[in-house]
């Protein structure tokens, strides 16, 4: 009798242990913020099992100011982190490709210097922005997505080979003239004259790295 | 692609006629924009749709929130006799044609939540439950249960949750929370009025779980496997092929 209380003790235990063990713990949890408002906007794995978010602050965040972008590696450490959007641009989504490019899609009017990169926008009109950044969070270029009217990007998806996809709504011009213009690398342009669109590289990197406590 | 709709989608004149009212759609494009297919997600209830989810065969895993007797294709989610919301899942095969669905959860206040595969096929998802708490749901290939895990907050749920799963089969979980959030017993206090948290999740699909879309059933070296030009050993005929962001990587027992 007694033996079969042990057994049947153990059996149960095991059971336990079994259905315990299948439900994953954290291995680490990391939080940041400011006095403000913090939210997230969008994260993707990169090629390095690394995480990369992007989200908007209020302008005091711990890891870098209004909207911003971070990469944390397999263990938590935050590698770089960056600020995307000015008063004029918000972060909307991001990806990652096969080669650990980071591509963050930003919708904005007017002038704005996002991740570094001086992006202007004449046309006055709300338009979309795909800023791609190296591993190392080193920002690489931008492309404008830019219609007769108001253009407005909700996500961006990027295959593999660094194809971008993605939805927005718009008026004035069709689709597909808006996306072949998002294949152009403005930043391979002669620089643009006054009163025209264009993206130029600033003078001031604005990548930072910074360690949470 | 994934959208809500009002009684049906129409792409480059394929589409669907859903029920008067909120419905919604998935449709598939090919490499150039081209529709190859699309179908109607949930006749006969309030449907709408958060998330979607591609695994590596090309299945595609989607979320959303229905109101009543849901049909997904050849299956019925949900009870009209139920007038509570729930969020619901579908895993739809890359013919178009539905593997499985089925309601996750019942609550009150519905959020939009977020869904990931990992390599084996297995799907992840977030919701929201009546409350101050989330649910991440880890459901197999074939959307049995393997297991759920509940966090809670202080007050409100934060407006969103992330889910990303890595290459390994750890997962990762991100999201922004007012005033405290309790991540298995490790309390995250906000700053100010609202934070963003990262979290890992310990693997719970071994890489020698990840299913091969293709089982090697001849010898291998007959496969037609591109390896490196630098790599020219043989791989073994128990070796275990796992498609990575890279490429392959072979793993031998």
């Amino acid at each position: 009798m007694m033996w079969k209380m042990v057994c049947g003790a153990v059996l149960f235990a095991s059971c336990f242990a079994l259905h315990a063990a299948s439900v994953p713990a954290f291995r680490w949890v990391k939080s940041f913020g400011g006095a403000g408002y913090d939210v997230i906007k969008a994260v993707a794995v990169d090629h390095h099992s690394g995480i990369c978010i992007v989200g908007a602050s209020s302008g005091d965040s711990t890891i870098a100011p209004r909207d911003n972008a971070a990469r944390f590696d397999f263990s938590g450490e935050l590698i770089w982190a960056t600020q995307l959007g000015t008063s004029g641009a918000r972060v909307v989504d991001l990806s990652v490709d096969g080669s650990g490019k980071f591509y963050a899609l930003c919708a904005a009017s007017g002038t704005n210097t996002i991740a570094g990169l001086r992006v202007e926008n004449a046309a006055r009109t709300t338009c979309g922005i795909i800023v791609t950044l190296d591993h190392h969070g080193k920002a690489l270029n931008a492309v404008l997505l830019q219609g007769g009217e108001e253009f407005e990007p909700f996500a961006l998806r990027v295959d593999a080979a660094g194809h971008c996809f993605g939805p927005a709504t718009a008026t004035g011009i069709p689709m597909p003239e808006r996306a072949r213009r998002s294949r152009e690398p403005l930043l391979e342009r002669p620089a643009p004259k006054a009163g025209t669109s264009g993206i130029t590289p600033s003078k001031r990197p604005n990548v930072r790295t910074r360690r949470l406590a | 692609m994934l959208g809500d709709s009002e009684g049906g989608a129409q792409l480059d004149g394929l589409g669907t006629s859903g029920a008067p009212g909120p419905n919604a759609f998935l449709a598939k494009l090919d490499a150039t924009g081209h529709p190859l297919w699309v179908r109607h997600f949930g006749v006969g209830a309030k449907v709408g749709v958060t998330r979607l989810a591609v695994d590596l065969e090309g299945a595609c895993i989607v979320s959303g929130y229905a109101q009543g007797a849901a049909r997904i294709e050849n299956l019925v989610v949900g009870s009209a006799a139920k007038l509570e919301s729930y969020y619901l899942a579908a895993k739809y095969l890359p013919d178009g044609s539905v593997a499985w669905a089925r309601d996750l959860a019942y609550v009150k206040d519905l959020k939009p939540g977020d869904v990931c595969t990992d390599l084996g096929g297995n799907a992840y998802f977030t919701h929201t439950l009546d409350g101050a708490a989330v649910s991440i749901l880890k459901l197999g290939r074939g959307g049995d249960v393997q297991w759920e895990k509940r966090y809670t907050f202080s007050s409100l749920p934060g407006r969103r949750t992330f889910l990303q799963a890595s290459s390994e089969g750890f997962v990762y979980l991100a999201g922004d929370y007012y005033s405290n959030v309790d991540l298995d017993g490790r309390t995250l206090t906000s700053r100010g009025y609202s934070d963003i948290f990262v979290a890992l999740l310990e693997a719970t699909t071994s890489p020698w779980d990840f299913v091969r879309p293709n089982p090697i059933t001849k010898p291998v070296a007959t496969m037609p496997v591109v390896n490196p030009p630098s790599i020219q050993a043989p791989i073994a005929s128990n070796a275990m092929i796992i498609p990575t962001s890279r490429g392959r990587m072979y793993i031998t027992k």
